[in-house]
């Protein structure tokens, strides 16, 4: 599922809690991949409109201003990132929302509190090789 | 302003009246400046400690452990303690044992005790959930003491400590706790009883036939939000109660059609709120047999009975689309055959 024109070794993190966010970037870093970030919804929907596809896009459900179903839409609709995968990262207490985001379009999900190589392992199964 | 106008006795006490809201305002202004200092000093502190230890922290939670500083300095120990649990928070598994690591290599098990045994409000609540995460034995006793505490957080956050580190003792002595103090957030006790698992649900059902009537509808409303399976027998022995409280939460646990008998005996209860969940109740375990009861309720006096006496024949599983089309042509109450339209257009079944 790669998109032909996605950076193949960047992966786009939307998360507005910055201790999860900076564990993320922390293990993703360490496995080789470029890490962009945005703290809320209308800034994920900015970078989307403005930036390359990354190779993946680790996305929170609960963000300020525009939500995680609603960033799944702008993607899955937009000429470039329609093809991005998309692991949504939620809260145990809404599972709920799992069914929902898969039926939106998301790949995959991770439940919060996550373990950091189970998330891994879920990613490596849509990333490429870094090293 | 001359001294021969302030001699006026009211121009003298609105001048000093003046004055001192002026200098009230002044002293006002000049504390929320020092307060903003100290927030701002405050919060570059715990930037900077977090700058230092978030990399060591992180390191540890992939599964590396770093090199420590010896100690973690005094004026360090908050700020490092509100990252860590917020970590901990974040995170489970192996993640969760590599932050404890760090906090033992660091003797934090100790500062947290000390905290413990000396801290304002705050600092208590922090040591009683790092010792919590630990799993430290040392802190079981006092954990028990502040379980009992008057203030709610503090003492439901010790008997989420407490189990942690020994579920079963913890249970034993902490299980009426959970069952009769309604100042508990009821959510937060169902997800502490949940961590602990079956163990929970096995010392619920045993305890729960032994409580006095007074704790029981609580205790009923916990068993029902963890979906417990209660005895039959002492579902049957609720559903004789006299009380409305008590066969409300007693008709939402039933699941089994071995009640049904006793349900059935409630149809015309006086009490609205128990006639509402016999509906629902038949909804869930009824069969034929109960559509003549759910037709009377669904011409019940209050609207939520009629309701759910609607929805019930809906979810009889002996009761097909077409008998419930029949059963709508067939009723002359204007308010039945409302309400049965109404939730058959809900479910898509108009």
């Amino acid at each position: 599922m790669q998109n032909a024109s996605a950076s193949p070794l960047s992966v786009f993190v939307v998360e507005d809690d910055d201790n999860i966010l900076q564990v993320l970037r922390f293990m993703l870093q360490r496995q080789g991949y470029q890490v962009a970030h945005a703290s809320d919804g209308r800034a994920a929907r900015a970078h989307i409109e403005a930036s390359k596809p990354p190779a993946l896009v680790l996305l929170d459900v609960m963000l300020p201003y525009v939500d995680g179903f609603e960033i799944i839409n702008i993607i899955r609709t937009h000429p470039v990132w329609a093809s991005v995968p998309i692991v949504m990262l939620t809260a145990k207490t809404m599972e709920h929302d799992i069914v929902r985001a898969l039926d939106a379009g998301a790949n995959d999900y991770v439940l919060k509190p996550f373990q950091p190589n189970e998330l891994l392992a879920r990613l490596r199964r849509f990333l490429p090789p870094s090293r | 302003m001359g001294s021969s106008t302030l001699s006026d006795p009211y121009v003298a006490a609105a001048f000093w009246t003046g004055l001192g809201a002026l200098l009230l305002t002044l002293l006002l202004s000049l504390q929320i400046i020092r307060l903003r200092i100290l927030l701002r000093r405050r919060e570059r502190r715990d930037q900077a400690v977090h700058r230092k230890w978030r990399p060591l922290l992180n390191t540890a939670i992939v599964g590396e452990m770093p090199r420590l500083p010896s100690t973690l300095p005094k004026k360090e120990i908050q700020p490092f303690l509100t990252l860590w649990l917020h970590l901990q928070f974040s995170l489970r598994g192996e993640a969760q044992e590599a932050l404890n690591e760090i906090a033992r290599r660091l003797h934090i098990d100790e500062i947290a005790r000390r905290m413990l045994a000396h801290g304002n409000r705050a600092e208590k609540l922090s040591a009683v959930l790092v010792l919590g995460y630990m799993r430290d034995p040392q802190a079981w006793e006092r954990l028990l003491h502040f379980a009992a505490d008057k203030d709610n957080l503090l003492s439901l956050n010790a008997v989420w400590g407490a189990l942690r580190i020994n579920p079963e003792a913890g249970l034993q002595k902490l299980l009426p706790s959970l069952l009769e103090r309604q100042d508990w957030a009821m959510t937060r006790v169902v997800s502490i009883l949940q961590e602990v698992g079956e163990g929970a649900h096995r010392a619920l059902t045993t305890m729960i036939p032994t409580l006095p009537p007074e704790h029981l509808p609580h205790a009923l409303r916990l068993v029902e939000a963890m979906r417990v399976a209660m005895p039959t027998s002492l579902l049957i022995q609720l559903l004789r109660s006299d009380s409305p409280t008590l066969l409300v939460t007693a008709l939402r646990c039933i699941n089994t059609p071995e009640p049904l008998p006793q349900t059935r005996a409630l149809l015309r209860h006086e009490d609205w709120r128990v006639r509402v969940q016999v509906a629902k109740a038949l909804g869930r375990i009824g069969n034929r047999d109960d559509i003549a009861g759910l037709i009377a309720l669904l011409q019940d006096s209050e609207w939520w009975v009629r309701y759910r006496a609607a929805q019930a024949l809906t979810e009889l599983p002996e009761f097909s689309l077409e008998d419930i089309q029949r059963l709508r042509n067939a009723l002359n109450d204007r308010f039945a055959v409302d309400m049965l339209s109404q939730v058959m257009a809900e479910r898509g079944l108009a």
